[in-house]
């Protein structure tokens, strides 16, 4: 494929991602429960946010992967720097999930 | 594999990118411009959730139009340099420079790696937090400073949330203001630096008009937040996610220490130059900082380096130094000699802000022999502290080892032992195998091996020891 002057090339997309008003909602999969975000909200926002108490009173989900000594760790550099956000997003392995963004029937797989 | 040739490829869509790029296609050289962001701006111009490009980046990639883009592409392997064996004029071209970019999204037939074909590349990579590490780091609601900033702009809820700020350089504030915007109770905002020298950098500042201004704004909106110099965070404490954080300042006779119950600590000493594909391409790297001339070329024919990789200085001098770059790889020399002259005036500001926040002695004792270095590996300080130098301590201890490829601890190693960074390997970044399949600078992945007494049938990649 070659790229005309002035074009600007989409990486392959995942599925088809028409363009859409900032306020519509989209629902994703996380560790077999769905989690319903603005569109454009970066995976690892939407993971973070189910710890919110406005959200989810006691639900402590800020870290949502485990080190290898087994830690709970969370995002820590936000772009896509540190890896401490990566999870399992359909089905490819470590993705950092703060350079993603949540999208209709994205399976994410945290190791939490 | 597909494969994009161009004249100039430009890698990293911030500020001294998109500068590159404009001042390269407008000087009529074909331009390709890759970014791993899915969208251009860079960190500083970053847009909030749902929102289009900041104006500064619309404006710029309006310059640039003429070029393509591939954004959320991410280079992860170069070949290296051919060694030179012709010089002189009778020297032929060098060869184009080729580079290996995986796409985001999930295309395992393989047409997500993409191999470029460039004359002349620029790096424009940026830079990366400093991250010191202190006990309690780890711990989820610990992030960085501009960490935080992006996280909420990809919609990260802050809203009530009690956050301390710490660290180190004027981001500290910017940050603060935009947190205060988004909600959030910022209960403090914690800087290394002495007040004096910090003062003295702001008054100096009157030679900077708009910088003063954008200062003097943000310490109004500051106004009725608690702002503390000469103090720092030296431990964290929560059972699963943050708690609390305990400060300490440096007062005139004493040391006082503080604790503040917290949600969310934003905490970073400065930046770092990215330097890693730099590194890997064989520029010369020095003090952190990739080694370039007042062309912004690199020790390496035809690869050129703008903006914060080649030391920080912030956004005008990275803007000032994509012209030059961006001019230079077009071949206008004499162009981007005129466009050097900025170059010298920003970077004066920039040696005035290093002085201003340098990072006193004292963080280089905040970990434990049991804090947490390398996060990836989980190896402790006390593992590391003994070595001779970064590449020991990757043989040794896997320190620098896991999928970060040494970008967090580096940093923070070049501080607290003065270790310079190692120079990584391909992969950058962890691909899949299909990646490295196509890739002739990597072994061949070994798949065929079955034995299933032997732990290891793989190789190692960053990512793979669990």
């Amino acid at each position: 494929m070659e790229l005309e002057t002035g074009e600007t090339m989409e990486p392959p997309p995942m599925r088809e991602r028409a363009p859409r008003p900032a306020s519509r909602l989209v629902t994703l999969r996380v560790d077999g429960q769905d989690l319903t975000v603005p569109a454009d909200t970066t995976v690892a926002a939407a993971l973070v946010n189910r710890s919110h108490p406005g959200r989810n009173p006691g639900f402590q989900r800020l870290g949502f992967r485990r080190s290898v000594r087994g830690e709970l760790r969370g995002p820590l550099c936000g772009m896509g720097i540190c890896f401490e956000c990566r999870a399992t997003i359909d089905g490819r392995p470590h993705v950092r999930t703060c350079m993603t963004t949540c999208c209709d029937g994205m399976v994410v797989l945290t190791d939490a | 594999m597909r494969e994009e040739r161009t004249e100039v490829l430009v890698i990293g869509a911030g500020p001294a990118g998109l500068a590159a790029a404009a001042a390269a296609s407008e000087q009529g050289a074909d331009v390709l411009l890759v970014d791993e962001n899915p969208f251009a701006g860079g960190q500083i111009w970053r847009p909030a959730r749902g929102a289009g490009p900041r104006a500064q980046t619309a404006s710029l990639l309006e310059r640039a139009a003429r070029s393509r883009r591939l954004p959320g592409a991410v280079v992860f392997d170069a070949d290296a340099p051919a060694p030179s064996v012709t010089t002189g004029a009778s020297a032929g071209a060098p060869p184009p420079r080729r580079l290996r970019a995986l796409a985001s999204g999930n295309d395992a037939s393989g047409d997500d790696v993409i191999e470029l074909v460039a004359g002349r590349v620029v790096l424009a990579l940026g830079a990366t937090e400093r991250f010191l590490p202190f006990p309690g780091w780890t711990l989820p609601g610990v992030l960085g400073v501009g960490g935080l900033q992006a996280m909420v702009k990809g919609g990260m809820e802050v809203r009530e949330r009690r956050v301390a700020i710490a660290g180190s350089g004027p981001l500290l504030l910017a940050v603060a203001a935009s947190l205060l915007d988004a909600g959030a109770h910022v209960v403090g905002v914690f800087e290394q630096a002495p007040r004096g020298p910090v003062l003295r950098f702001g008054a100096g500042l009157v030679r900077h008009p708009r910088k003063l201004g954008q200062a003097l704004g943000l310490l109004a909106r500051l106004r009725r937040v608690r702002r503390v110099h000469s103090s720092w965070p030296v431990r964290a404490e929560g059972d699963g996610a943050l708690e609390r954080v305990i400060v300490r300042r440096a007062a005139k006779r004493a040391v006082r220490e503080e604790t503040i119950e917290i949600d969310l600590l934003a905490c970073a000493f400065g930046l770092a130059p990215a330097t890693g594909l730099a590194s890997m391409l064989g520029c010369e790297v020095r003090g952190g900082r990739v080694v370039v001339d007042e062309l912004q070329r690199t020790t390496v024919p035809n690869v050129l380096c703008a903006g914060e990789s080649t030391g920080i200085g912030g956004v005008d001098l990275a803007l000032a130094e994509g012209e030059v770059a961006g001019c230079a790889a077009a071949g206008r020399l004499d162009t981007a000699r005129a466009a050097s002259r900025r170059v010298r005036s920003e970077r004066r500001f920039a040696e005035t802000l290093e002085r201003a926040f340098a990072l006193r002695e004292e963080l280089r004792e905040l970990p434990r022999d049991d804090t947490v270095v390398c996060r990836c590996e989980d190896t402790s300080w006390g593992a590391i502290r003994t070595r001779r130098d970064a590449r020991q301590a990757k043989l040794e201890t896997r320190c620098g080892m896991g999928p970060c490829q040494g970008r967090v601890c580096g940093p923070a190693l070049e501080v607290l032992c003065g270790w310079e960074r190692e120079r990584p390997r391909p992969p950058l970044i962890p691909v899949p195998f299909h990646a490295l399949g196509v890739s002739p600078s990597l072994p061949e992945p070994v798949v065929a091996r079955t034995d299933p007494t032997s732990p290891r049938t793989l190789p190692t990649l960053p990512g793979d020891h669990r």
